[in-house]
């Protein structure tokens, strides 16, 4: 099978980007006039005025409750992409493999399994997670 | 095997020659085309209709000075460019062209898509905090929110095809759009998806109406404010190829894939197939000058489509760049929320029933015989 082969593409085109880039960016410092930047231009960019303090900001709490609330549901969907691929198999099954098809509960189940986070989503609607004033 | 080493190599350097120039001439395409909405001529002075104009950028892009910031840390202000533009060009090594015409047919491919549209996303995180820079900083926070919030409806418009055909492989779900499988009920439940789809990735690619992270009237131009020459031009490139393999997966999931159109019932992919040889032969075991003829005949043809159809979609996109205004961080935020989240669960809902209410429909991904035609040789 090229199956596996397949795989070292994937792996290949990710690390040769990032290989050839790097290449690019060095040949390019190369290639390019050798003139150092001047301090005053190194400095950061705030729109002409010169920075004050750290660029590390305090940021806004609704960042961190959006986090939260993604990884419910980012779970959640992780959960559900097996069930989605073998969905037909899990209410038909297949005459090729053997296996025993469970029906139409595959359906409810995940229901109760997708309802239960819709109230959770329900909840964060309430509270005001959802909400950017 | 030496000889399939080689064709497979062959493939891989095309297509990435391929991409890199299209890459480069999609910037002129978009200028142009946005010049033409805004009653403007755009480039038209380097070479003939101004067709040079991505190499003189690009000559340009390398030959500017370049600046580090002082407080910048530099290791990660190095590597988030990278990220950027490696994660964006690796969808394309997942992307079937043709018919026949692949570097890979992955059996998990829409995952391994769905995580790199999601590392890309960490090039823009780490250019933003690495500069050290507010506007950066505060480009790559709502960067990841939106990118975060918007995942989420792209994973679940995946999700209804996926369903539909029980596979994650992409040629897989082109399959049901051939003209033997194809079935007027599908619309019901991938129309939807497909409009769900393309609202995701165009925030997910940080296009016009979603392009907060970026957007020059608030934060200078945000996370890559302090980039500059080539690491600057790295950006926009990765930016236009994660918009291009979006369109592209968009193609293949709702559009047919890089089937041609089957008119009145005429299935124009398999009469290409007929006029250059049988397509039963072509799939055969036989070798010989007549099969690479077909074969390429019919590889030719599809490719041509599929590009054509994803050009259509990109065009679609700068369109939209071109007429709508930008949203405002909290409708961006609760757009997305509220409407697309809940949207997404419901088409999953409904694409759960149209597998139980259709069961004949779906391609027939799981039968062995189709797995097998699609096994290169």
């Amino acid at each position: 099978m090229i199956t596996t082969g397949q795989y070292n593409w994937v792996a290949l085109f990710l690390l040769g980007g990032a290989c050839v880039l790097g290449l690019a960016f060095a040949l390019a410092a190369l290639y390019r006039p050798a003139a150092r930047p001047s301090m005053l231009k190194r400095l950061t960019y705030e729109s002409g005025a010169r920075a004050l303090g750290d660029a590390l900001l305090r940021f806004n709490i609704r960042f961190y409750i959006l986090a939260i609330v993604f990884l419910m549901f980012d779970v959640d969907v992780i959960f559900i992409f097996p069930w989605a691929v073998s969905f037909r198999l899990l209410v038909f099954g297949d005459n090729n493999i053997v296996f025993t098809p469970i029906g139409p509960s595959a359906l409810t189940e995940m229901f109760v399994f997708l309802g239960i986070l819709i109230i959770g989503w329900a909840y964060a609607y309430r509270k005001g997670a959802l909400e950017w004033v | 095997m030496p000889q399939d080493i080689l064709l497979i190599l062959v493939r891989g350097v095309i297509l990435v020659v391929v991409c890199l120039t299209a890459f480069a001439y999609l910037t002129y395409l978009e200028r142009r085309v946005l010049s033409w909405f805004q009653w403007r001529v755009g480039p038209n002075r380097v070479g003939p209709w101004g067709l040079f104009q991505p190499i003189a950028d690009g000559v340009k892009a390398i030959l500017k000075q370049e600046l580090i910031p002082r407080r910048a840390d530099k290791v990660l202000y190095l590597i988030a460019p990278i990220i950027s533009f490696s994660a964006a060009f690796t969808m394309f090594s997942l992307i079937p062209v043709g018919e026949r015409v692949f570097l890979t047919d992955l059996p998990i491919a829409v995952l391994v898509f769905l995580g790199l549209s999601s590392l890309a996303a960490y090039g823009v995180i780490l250019a933003g905090w690495s500069s050290q820079n507010r506007y950066s900083f505060m480009g790559a926070l709502r960067s990841i929110a939106q990118v975060i919030s918007y995942e989420l409806g792209l994973g679940l418009a995946l999700m209804v095809p996926v369903m539909i055909v029980g596979s994650l492989k992409i040629t897989d779900i082109g399959n049901i759009y051939r003209a033997e499988t194809w079935h007027p009920a599908y619309l019901f439940v991938l129309l939807p998806a497909g409009v769900l789809f393309l609202v995701s990735a165009m925030a997910e690619t940080a296009r016009i109406p979603f392009d907060l992270p970026e957007c020059e009237s608030e934060l200078v131009t945000g996370f890559h404010t302090e980039y500059s020459s080539l690491k600057y031009a790295m950006f926009p490139m990765g930016e236009y190829m994660g918009m291009s393999a979006m369109c592209a997966i968009a193609v293949h999931f709702f559009l047919g894939g890089y089937l041609l159109p089957a008119i009145g019932g005429v299935d124009l992919t398999n009469w290409v197939g007929l006029i250059v040889g049988n397509p039963d032969a072509v799939w055969g075991p036989q070798e010989g000058y007549w099969t690479v003829v077909s074969l390429s005949a019919l590889g030719l043809s599809t490719t041509l489509t599929f590009v054509a159809k994803t050009l259509f979609l990109i065009l679609i996109f700068m369109w939209i760049r071109a007429t709508e205004p930008r949203f405002r961080y909290d409708q961006l935020m609760q757009f997305g929320w509220k409407v697309l989240l809940p949207a997404g669960l419901v088409l999953v809902f409904l694409a759960a029933l149209f597998v139980v209410l259709m069961p004949d429909l779906g391609g027939g991904a799981q039968s062995t015989m189709e797995v097998s035609m699609y096994v290169p040789r």
